[in-house]
């Protein structure tokens, strides 16, 4: 009896305690930003330089927690999977969040109902390059050079399934399905050192691994993926300028919460994460990793961006046959 | 009648097969392609084929060629290492890092033929300073000290 | 000629502030400290260290990394030496002899070998990345797939000559080693391949869970194993005598350094396996030609000496491509790429002609960087001995929980530290069964990045096998191979007929 007693005091200390942290300002421990990427890669660059300033904003420290493996996903499962309070948060990309549902045959999540949406960071323009050997100066005349020699070409990619892969697969598709073999490696560096050597004729990547090529003239830039021309290569007309109506290839970085975390953190967050963009030091340090970042994006404008993402890609990973156990 | 003359080459050649066999069945859903244009089965089953044909070759000079005898195991340092491993494993991230050391200290220590508690105890204190001040507080891994309650 | 002189003395006009030359010595003494725990190699030094690089300022923090990377080095090569525990890829080979050294009371000279032959190595290489870099990297940027695959294959026929027991089951240690390389998602296809569904199989089983597994957890199994014999009370210490190598170490090691270095330069300056492949060629090459090849792996100073300087040279050269063509050719130097980037350097082609001062400078702080780690470790080959005399009940559990900390930072996965305690069983399975774990793990490594060029060149090639003949570095690395093979299998040929016929 007397035991049940103090044991239920010892419980009722234990809640109040509980309560009483529940009820101080958030945020009122360090936050762990989680990077599904190794240390070192453009997405955890992007959520040091965040976390950075944000730990400044927000009065607390923002850890960056590298979770790499699966393709990303095991680092957004574990968001996914946490105490929606605001302090276990998500720094996701197109892969985790747009492509690998259509990819993977088992997703451990699912990026639209269990993460609340906190905002944009910004988004990566993919670049369509070519050795300098190749006697083309557009995207029109490399896919007219292509289709006059059927079985010769092939283009690289950072991996089956990424988004250099799939930007490779919607080029076939617009061009009314090029005989173009895709030829993935293991990340975007590999594929640079092969592509700059011309051991692989074409290929498409961001702008950080692209520009310094560019730029020695090993390879040629030929078309930028956005709607609109990258910040790095204003002179470089779009796709859609070429005449690809709808192409639109490129890479993005935002902040998630898990699901169910309340309004008022992720509006704190988002908040942080706006102020945060619109520091020049911030911004320019982003676009020396070649994005352009988009501050002021609302969660509900992030929320809409991923469903249509989803939407956009889905189609092509079918058609590209493309598949991860 | 057959006799063994190096019971190590005939267990270690059986070994072998044995891993051979299951790794076999387990690319046998993978497709194999053509030489050419290999499948993702391919090299899997060319390699389980030749570890099984080594293994076989291993096993039969068991019958052959002179060796050593199998020797007995140390059950002990092979139990405790590799439960103070899996333990250390699951307790890191639910339990911090302090506890996670003092547990896999103490299994661990078990390895040895005469464990000593007291200075067990003393060096999973020892290590968990150490450890937290330089992996916490200086390089800033993102692991926690203590179990985290609530 | 002129040239280069004012380039070096610019570089050194950068390096030799108060301030960089600082950093370059926080930087060579951190990574050797933190290097220097078991389990912990270069990879997670210079990972768990990167952070802190990222509020420097860009020379300085560029110098800073560059010399964690050097200490890691050592440091690695320490524990590799001492507790046969390598922390990465290129110091397996080191282990096999340094560590019998290490047991026969040697463990000082080796060690002040390894360093004596790093910091030779790392002069001559760092003179070499400034006189012929840049077109030693267009000579690299011409091994396309095929080349790639070929030289896998050399190198692995030359693993098998790492065994210093039966030949047949070194083989079959390399091919089971091969067969775990391709565990984890299968690049060309994305199809899983024994990942039993594990999503932190996808990307494969890290390195050093293997390497500590198979070496360090088994190691420990067996030196407890023999410590059960000795009586109660009487603690085993491994003897120690004699700091410095004799005139007679140093004698017969010179040869071995040089050849090494060579080696080193021109395998580091390949992306892959390049480290590797240097410190195990040196070894095979000093086996092969060594009086009496049966030393090997029983403690043979040149196993430690050549290795160790061509690793170290190697280390060197795999800043060449980061540096001229702004490409990484390790994990490690992808790291590095990040630290640049985040610092607002572009790493490419053009770093050598905007920013002379950032380039020339990271050279001359290379070579100041290795003399530091040389005055550094000399005196500290004493400290690390003297680590042998703590009483093994109080040293293993240490090592273990170092292990398992760097083996948890690399991914962040608690998996990763499960995987050392498989292999650890499979080790200790291995020690029973008379098969050396050596070969395995170059198979290991070796195998994943055979396969994918193998595929990768056919794909290119639109599945013309005649591709690997028709390019000529592809085609003489097959008849190197041919010939390599010839020279394995003779000598064994002609034993096992000896055997057969004492029967």
């Amino acid at each position: 009896m007397r035991l049940g007693i103090l044991a239920s005091v010892a419980l009722g200390c234990l809640l109040t305690v509980g309560h009483a942290f529940a009820q101080d300002k958030y945020p009122s421990k360090p936050i762990r930003l989680i990077v599904s990427f190794a240390v070192g890669g453009p997405t955890d660059i992007v959520a040091r330089v965040m976390g950075a300033k944000m730990s400044e904003l927000l009065g607390q420290q923002v850890v960056v927690d590298n979770r790499p493996g699966a393709g990303g996903n095991l680092g957004a499962d574990v968001v996914a999977k946490s105490a929606p309070d605001g302090y276990t948060l998500l720094m996701a990309t197109v892969s985790t969040h747009a492509i690998n549902p259509g990819l993977y045959k088992k997703m451990p999540y699912d990026p639209v109902k269990d993460f609340e949406p906190v905002g944009q960071v910004g988004i990566t323009p993919a670049i369509l390059a070519v050795h300098k050997s190749l006697p083309v100066k557009d995207a029109k005349e490399l896919a007219a050079l292509i289709k006059a020699n059927p079985g010769k070409y092939s283009y690289g990619s950072s991996g089956m399934g990424s988004i250099l892969h799939l930007c490779g697969e919607s080029f076939k598709m617009m061009t009314g399905g090029l005989d173009l073999e895709h030829v993935p490696y293991r990340g975007s560096g590999p594929m640079m050192n092969d592509l700059s050597a011309g051991q692989i004729p074409m290929a498409f990547d961001g702008t950080p691994t692209m520009l310094p090529q560019i730029q020695a003239g090993t390879i040629r830039a030929l078309a930028t993926g956005t709607a609109t021309r990258a910040r790095a290569l204003p002179d470089l007309p779009t796709m859609q300028e070429q005449g690809f109506k709808g192409f639109e290839c490129y890479t993005w970085n935002a902040i998630f919460a898990p699901a169910k975390t309340p309004k008022p953190i992720v509006d704190q967050l988002n908040a942080a994460m706006t102020t945060a963009l619109n520091d020049k030091a911030v911004f320019g340090r982003l676009q020396d990793v070649g994005i352009d970042p988009t501050p002021g994006a609302t969660p509900a404008q992030l929320a809409d961006f991923v469903k249509a993402e989803l939407a956009k890609w889905a189609p092509i990973i079918k058609a590209s046959g493309a598949e991860i156990d | 009648m057959i006799k063994i003359r190096n019971q190590q080459d005939l267990a270690g050649g059986l070994f072998l097969m044995g891993i051979a066999a299951l790794a076999m069945y387990f690319a046998s859903d993978l497709s194999m392609g053509r030489l050419v244009r290999m499948g993702p089965g391919y090299l899997p089953t060319v390699l389980c084929w030749l570890l099984g044909f080594l293994g076989l070759i291993i096993a039969l000079r068991g019958f052959t060629i002179d060796g050593p005898a199998l020797q007995s195991w140390a059950w002990r340092p092979l139990f405790a290492l590799t439960a103070g491993q899996i333990l250390f494993a699951s307790l890191l991230e639910r339990a911090g890092l302090v506890a996670a050391i003092v547990a896999t200290i103490a299994v661990s220590s078990m390895a040895a033929p005469n464990v000593r508690w007291v200075s067990t105890l003393l060096l999973g204190v020892v290590m968990s300073v150490l450890s937290t001040i330089l992996f916490i507080w200086l390089l800033g891994l993102p692991l926690t000290i203590w179990p985290n309650f609530g | 000629m002129f040239e280069l002189i004012s380039n070096l003395a610019l570089g050194f006009s950068v390096a030799w502030t108060l301030n960089n030359l600082t950093f370059c010595l926080i930087g060579a003494l951190l990574g050797t400290l933190i290097g220097v725990l078991p389990g912990i190699g270069p990879l997670a030094t210079v990972a768990m260290l990167l952070p802190i690089t990222f509020s420097l300022p860009a020379d300085g923090a560029l110098i800073m990394l560059a010399g964690i990377y050097y200490g890691a080095q050592y440091g690695g090569s320490t524990t590799s030496i001492l507790l046969n525990v390598p922390g990465e890829s290129s110091s397996v080979v080191t282990a096999l002899d340094g560590h019998a050294m290490a047991r026969q009371g040697r463990a000082g000279a080796a060690l002040a070998i390894a360093a004596i032959g790093s910091f030779f190595a790392g002069c001559v290489a760092t003179v070499g990345i400034a006189v012929v870099g840049p077109p030693l990297a267009g000579i690299a940027q011409q091994f396309g797939a095929a080349e790639y695959f070929s030289l896998m294959l050399f190198g692995l026929i030359g693993a098998v000559v790492l065994a210093s027991g039966s030949v047949i089951k070194a083989v079959a240690m390399i091919v089971l080693g091969l067969l775990l390389g391709l565990v984890g998602q299968d690049v060309t296809s994305g199809a899983g391949r024994f990942t039993f569904g594990i999503p932190e199989l996808s990307d494969g089983i890290g390195f050093v869970a293997v390497a500590m597994g198979l070496f360090g957890l088994a190691e420990i199994m067996t030196n407890l194993e023999r410590a059960r014999s000795v009586p109660e009370g009487q603690e085993t210490v491994m003897p120690v005598h004699g700091l410095m190598p004799t005139k007679a170490d140093l004698k017969t090691s010179r040869w071995p350094i040089l050849r090494g270095t060579v080696i080193g330069s021109f395998l580091g300056i390949l992306p892959g396996g390049g480290a590797v492949l240097a410190s195990f060629s040196s070894y095979t090459l000093e086996k092969r030609i060594a009086k009496d090849p049966t030393r090997f792996g029983n403690g043979a100073i040149e196993g430690v000496a050549g290795p160790e300087a061509a690793n170290n040279a190697a280390a060197q050269a795999s800043f060449i491509p980061l540096l001229t063509l702004g490409i990484p050719s390790n994990p490690v130097m992808a790291l590095m790429i990040g630290a640049m980037t985040i610092q607002g350097i572009t790493p490419g082609p053009q770093v050598m002609v905007k920013q002379p001062a950032l380039f020339w400078g990271m050279i001359a702080s290379m070579w100041i960087g290795n003399l530091m780690l040389v005055i550094i470790n000399l005196p500290l080959v004493g400290i690390w001995v003297q680590l042998l005399k703590v009483p093994y009940r109080f040293l293993f559990p240490a090592i273990i929980i170092f292990c398992a900390i760097g083996i948890y930072s690399l991914n962040n996965s608690p998996v990763d530290v499960l995987f050392t305690a498989l292999f650890g069983v499979l080790g200790y399975l291995f020690v029973k069964l008379g098969f050396e774990p050596a070969p395995l793990l170059l198979g290991f490594i070796l195998g994943p990045m055979m396969e994918e060029n193998l595929r990768r060149a056919l794909q290119i090639s639109r599945g013309n096998l005649m591709t690997f003949v028709e390019r000529p570095i592809s085609l003489g690395l097959l008849i190197a191979t041919a010939v390599l093979l010839a020279i394995v299998i003779l000598p064994s040929v002609r034993k096992g007929r000896e055997e057969a016929f004492q029967e």
